[in-house]
């Protein structure tokens, strides 16, 4: 998903722009009070933004389309679950960039509008490395645009999404000129894991990056969530072992039993209404009840997460994770 | 809380500039819980939110909710508040149609 807040069409509110899984990009328009509730992301026609196969809402199946390719081109298939503005051609208006989770390319749409008034392209041309598509290693999961040196040029980071365990974040330096990007071969910055992972010690999956000077020291510090997967040979657990695991069983179950009930206060509610009413009162009772079905699922999180050294089946754990910029400059 | 200590050394080395390199990655923390727990490949961006000066720690996820963690005040190493929905300006929660 990746949000990016930027003010796509300079009217002095700041938007909020984000990929999904589902293959639209979407943007959620800043007004004086906010932000309004997210629309497709649309080109000069007015149509959705997307690389050749999607999901569609309304059929609740994956569509694969030929329309949004470059002229004469035929991209390998392609899932556009990330997007990012940047003054790809330092005119002062916004491209949109969109990242592929199926064949690792990086697709742009060129604004052929203003500032004020974007028009996007209706087809997606590949950003290049020399003169091949530029491809990043297991597939993107994210790209970012920003500045990680002081050339004045802006740099990409990736976030690749990995076949198993080997999702890693890479930066594609702009080797070229203002105006005119190009990238050389990806800077490494942090890599596959080197060995099953033996605790959630990084996410090894699907990785999102950002980079940020979180202490202030003057340096990019990296960000990054994603999955990590656990698969652990079995063992005899030692006595406080297994105390733990009692402990943290008995807060998973807490938290599975609270997330039931909620789910059986809907249904109570909902069981003697018409099919319609019914459908519409669940809706409004599962937004309104978010906030507590949220907490459950994260105290059964925490709980399963102290729980990952100590049992054996294959997990999987999400988590946002920091690294500090240690640089010596 | 550490989990592991993992020194991130890079292998490529830019011209003029000094290789980066990283050091021990630790989860973080959004109030008393991990950041992203529970969730589905949270996706982190920091920005600040409420205009205090503070960059917050956002979050997306792969079923579309975006929340905001404020980064709150005081010395040392940054800290979060809990994942809160961010809202729309009508109130509702922001919810991306993400699959």
């Amino acid at each position: 998903m990746s949000p990016q807040f930027v003010d796509f069409d300079a009217d002095g509110h700041l938007d909020l722009l984000a990929g999904s899984f589902g293959g639209a990009p979407y943007i959620a328009r800043g007004n004086a009070k906010g932000f309004g509730q997210p629309e497709y992301l649309r080109d000069s026609k007015g149509e959705r933004l997307g690389l050749n196969m999607y999901w569609d809402h309304d059929e609740s199946h994956w569509l694969w389309v030929k329309q949004w390719n470059a002229p004469g081109q035929e991209p390998p298939e392609g899932q556009g679950t990330s997007v990012f503005a940047v003054d790809w051609d330092a005119d002062g208006d916004l491209y949109v960039l969109l990242g592929d989770f199926k064949t690792g390319r990086i697709f742009r749409r060129t604004n052929e509008g203003s500032a004020k008034e974007p028009r996007l392209t209706t087809f997606n041309v590949p950003i290049r490395n020399g003169d091949k598509p530029l491809v990043v290693p297991g597939n993107v999961a994210t790209v970012r645009a920003l500045h990680w040196d002081s050339d004045g040029l802006f740099d990409l980071l990736v976030g690749s999404v990995g076949e198993s365990d080997d999702g890693a974040v890479y930066l594609y330096r702009n080797v070229g000129k203002t105006g005119a990007p190009d990238f050389g071969a990806p800077l490494v910055l942090f890599a596959p894991a080197a060995a099953p992972l033996t605790a959630v010690s990084r996410p090894s999956h699907g990785l999102y990056p950002d980079l940020f000077d979180l202490d202030g020291d003057g340096d990019l510090d990296l960000l990054v969530g994603g999955s990590t997967n656990l698969n652990l040979p079995e063992r005899e657990l030692s006595a406080a072992e297994k105390e733990q695991y009692l402990l943290l069983k008995t807060r998973r179950d807490a938290a599975k039993e609270a997330s039931a009930a909620l789910r059986a206060e809907i249904d109570a509610a909902v069981k003697d209404l018409p099919e319609e009413e019914a459908k519409l009162r669940r809706k409004a009772l599962e937004r309104e009840l978010a906030p507590r079905f949220r907490d459950c699922s994260r105290r059964r999180a925490m709980a399963e997460f102290g729980l990952a050294t100590l049992t054996f089946e294959p997990k999987e754990y999400h988590a946002v994770f920091v690294a500090l910029n240690e640089t010596r400059r | 809380m550490l989990f592991g200590t993992l020194t991130l050394a890079l292998a490529a080395s830019l011209a003029q500039q000094p290789t980066p390199s990283f050091g021990t990655i630790e989860p973080v923390k959004a109030d008393a819980l991990l950041a992203g727990i529970g969730r589905r490949y949270p996706s982190p961006v920091m920005h600040d939110v409420d205009g205090d000066g503070l960059a917050d720690l956002v979050l997306g996820d792969l079923y579309g909710a975006v929340t905001v963690s404020k980064r709150l005040a005081g010395e040392g190493p940054p800290r979060f508040g809990p994942e809160m929905p961010l809202l729309a300006s009508d109130g509702t929660e922001l919810v991306f149609n993400n699959w």
